[in-house]
């Protein structure tokens, strides 16, 4: 292949990526493609959990980590909301990320992501009288291994009249033999969880009623008791029934946790993050505004100071554009606020290879070269220069994606895929531009009169 | 102009500019027992930025909140005459919040929360050491890369440079008290990947004058080589510093609130870098050559 049909290849290359980045971008010809915004701009709640090592479960390893990821992903799912992402940051956190969700609906998402939701069901009795008459040693026996607590009484109106106090004695079976929870209500209308064991769950269920006749069963949650409820005969058939006062929301979120299943550890919440759709909405029209205003001071400045070549700088800056919008949604990177920040800079720094070089051709002119060996010889010499200070930025971005956060780590994308975009454009589409436009007669020698 | 002559006045400035940081550094410190004024990402706490419907003035908000520990500031709305809150407490329970929550609504009406964060304490406590230590990883990345492609000496003066940089950075960001986050961090760290293209622009035409030398010269001039080589790629290094520093003004002027302290940042970074890269890195590199 000739040096001729080469250029034509590449010019026709360049045109088409050029052509399939704006068609890319366009959110008309393709709507689907899209930037994925971050919670900071399209607005939402993001919750940052922390697993805590207990006496059975020392170390967080990554198989726990799932598992917690695995039962709050299910409980966001519960909420019906679509686009939600949940996943592992470090050793031992889990990050929640919720697009949309109000300042208001915060903190009953907090409420359902950290709760362990661990359903206890233990063999109890009733305290017949006044424990504080007995002796120490008295109550000693007659509690046992027992554990002390107290069962509140509502009224219709969901207030506490009084608190039973209740010895809770050995657990009997636990919340994961559940095969579905549902919502119900009893029969005064009242919300109620409906609960369906399996097998397993059945013949344990049959089995701690069998032993409790005559007794209350405690159902706990978390450690809580939700109710106690007398067991009059063995219940078969697998079914139960947990009434306690629960509003219609409380009870919903109840099912949600039950389905769910409960977290291997306790976790806790490090950080809460809302951001309301007025503000993200804000940053985003101002950032837009900044990106054009960017674009248009620094194309001007280019064209102020190289003129003709300025202009091929300025066309290559608008490759530079449409790639790297389009590189960016292709990635299916998510584009946070220092994120556009980082795309804004990168436009300054785009342009930086094509004065390298036009200084470097000045030079070349200077020392008397005819304008296409210039050409040849400011673009080979000024390689060297342009690598070793684009890897460097490459290096830093590189290092801040490593360790950053969410925020930060898209600043980082964003700054790597600049980077190298932008040298791609300055020493392949500027070169192709130069080579191929200086060839044209007619502006040779305007050119280098004005160089001379 | 010979810059390697002037080399004195040069580095006695870049003195100037490190010694005037540290003293803010220290003076903040012994003052305020903080160098910066952190923000949530490493204190921990609660920042919640609130839009009553009602004109609210900043002096009552004050006055209404003066018996709760919280940093009131305001923030100029987009579109519009008025003005949005940001209040900055220590952590709160979630008890506490819906507390505060309540007081705000109970003496200025409704409102709309823009926007909420809460960091826990024990979050912030180990994103110090874990900056700190990133901090000196990349500058050690730009030591072994220049070694490598250049030579030891132009990686030290190079790495000098950036160690002026950063501490000019820090140094403002501390005088001006702005919040130090996490995107501080990220700042300083572009502004150390950044500035560093303009040093390596001359020290690559360095490097190619000493290779060019007709014959291999037993002791070449370094000063009159880094001389030469900083005249003739002074105008790019200018130029190149100048259009990024353009975009970056475009964030700070138009890129709303959220985002101007970290353009603020990195335009005092990248200025500071332009002076060294042009004024401090080929004289330090001749000095260091000379007595090598």
């Amino acid at each position: 292949m000739n040096k001729a049909t080469l250029n034509k290849t590449l010019f026709s290359l360049i045109l088409v990526v050029f052509l399939a980045a704006l068609w890319i971008i366009s959110p008309t010809l393709t709507p689907h493609w899209k930037i994925k915004l971050g919670l900071d701009l399209q607005g939402g709640t993001s919750v940052v959990l922390r697993a805590k090592p207990t006496a059975e479960v020392k170390t967080i390893t990554s198989d726990v980590l799932n598992g917690i990821i695995s039962v709050v992903e299910n409980r966001i799912n519960g909420l019906g909301v679509a686009e939600t992402a949940v996943y592992s940051r470090g050793s031992d956190q889990v990050v929640v990320e919720i697009p949309g969700a109000s300042a208001s609906e915060n903190a009953r998402i907090l409420e359902l992501i950290k709760s362990t939701a661990l359903l206890e069901f233990k063999e109890a009795e009733w305290v017949p009288g006044d424990l504080t008459l007995l002796s120490e040693k008295e109550r000693q026996d007659f509690l046992g291994d027992g554990e002390l607590a107290a069962v509140p009484r509502y009224n219709n109106r969901g207030e506490i009249i009084s608190e039973d106090q209740i010895v809770l004695r050995r657990t009997v079976m636990a919340g994961n033999d559940l095969k579905a929870v549902n919502p119900s209500t009893d029969e005064f209308g009242r919300p109620v969880v409906a609960l369906e064991f399996n097998t397993e769950g059945a013949r344990k269920f049959y089995t701690a009623t069998l032993r409790s006749v005559g007794r209350p069963l405690a159902i706990l949650l978390d450690g809580r008791i939700i109710s106690a409820p007398n067991v009059n005969e063995p219940i078969s058939g697998g079914r139960a029934q947990i009434s306690g006062s629960f509003s219609v929301a409380e009870m919903q979120d109840l099912v949600i946790k039950l389905r769910a299943g409960s977290l291997p550890v306790p976790i806790e919440v490090l950080n809460n993050e809302v951001v309301g759709p007025t503000l993200g909405q804000d940053a985003i029209d101002q950032s837009k505004f900044a990106g054009v205003v960017a674009l248009l001071l620094v194309a001007a400045a280019m064209l102020l100071v190289y003129r003709f070549n300025g202009l091929l700088a300025d066309l290559a800056l608008l490759v530079y554009s449409a790639l790297v919008l389009a590189v960016l949604i292709l990635l299916n990177a998510t584009l946070t606020l220092p994120g556009i920040a980082g795309l804004i800079l990168s436009i300054g720094m785009a342009v930086d290879a094509n004065v390298i070089i036009y200084e470097r051709l000045k030079e070349e002119l200077r020392g008397g070269l005819p304008m296409l060996s210039a050409i040849d010889n400011a673009f080979n010499k000024s390689l060297s220069a342009i690598l070793d200070g684009n890897v460097t930025t490459i290096l830093a971005a590189v290092f801040l994606y490593w360790q950053g956060t969410k925020a930060i780590q898209s600043f980082a994308v964003t700054l790597f895929v600049g980077t190298l975009l932008s040298m791609f454009t300055a020493l392949v589409v500027t070169r192709l531009f130069m080579q191929n436009l200086y060839q044209l007669k007619f502006l040779q020698p305007k050119t280098q009169r004005e160089d001379a | 102009m010979s810059f390697v002559k002037w080399s004195k006045l040069w580095f006695a400035l870049g003195g100037l500019f490190i010694a005037a940081s540290l003293a803010v550094l220290l003076f903040n410190w012994r003052t305020t027992g903080q160098v910066f004024n952190l923000g949530i990402d490493f204190t921990g706490g609660t920042v919640w930025i609130v839009r009553f419907e009602q004109p609210v003035a900043l002096a009552e908000l004050r006055a209404k909140l003066s018996g709760e520990r919280v940093d009131i500031t305001t923030i100029q709305a987009q579109n519009s005459a008025r003005e949005d809150f940001r209040l900055k407490t220590i952590e709160m329970s979630e008890a506490r919040r819906e507390q505060f929550a309540g007081i705000l609504q109970e003496n200025f009406g409704n409102y709309e929360l823009l926007s909420f964060e809460n960091i826990g304490a024990s979050a912030g406590s180990d994103l110090s050491r874990q900056a700190l230590v990133l901090i000196i990883l990349v500058l050690s990345g730009m030591l072994i890369y220049i070694t490598f492609r250049f030579e030891f000496w132009t990686g030290l003066a190079a790495v000098l440079c950036l160690l002026h940089d950063m501490l000019v950075t820090l140094g403002a960001v501390s005088f001006l008290r702005l919040d130090f986050n996490l995107s501080m961090i990220a700042a300083v760290l572009t502004i150390v990947g950044y500035s560093i293209n303009a040093t390596i622009i001359i020290f690559d035409r360095v490097r190619e004058n000493l290779r060019s030398e007709r014959q291999p010269v037993p002791q070449p001039d370094f000063a009159a080589v880094a001389d030469a080589s900083l005249r003739s790629v002074l105008g790019r290094c200018i130029m190149t510093s100048f259009t990024t520093i353009l975009a970056v003004l475009a964030v700070y002027l138009f890129g709303g609130v959220s985002i101007k302290n970290f353009a603020l940042t990195m335009l005092i970074g990248f200025a500071a870098g332009t002076y060294s890269s042009i004024f401090l890195a080929a004289p330090l590199y001749a000095l260091f050559r000379k007595a090598a």
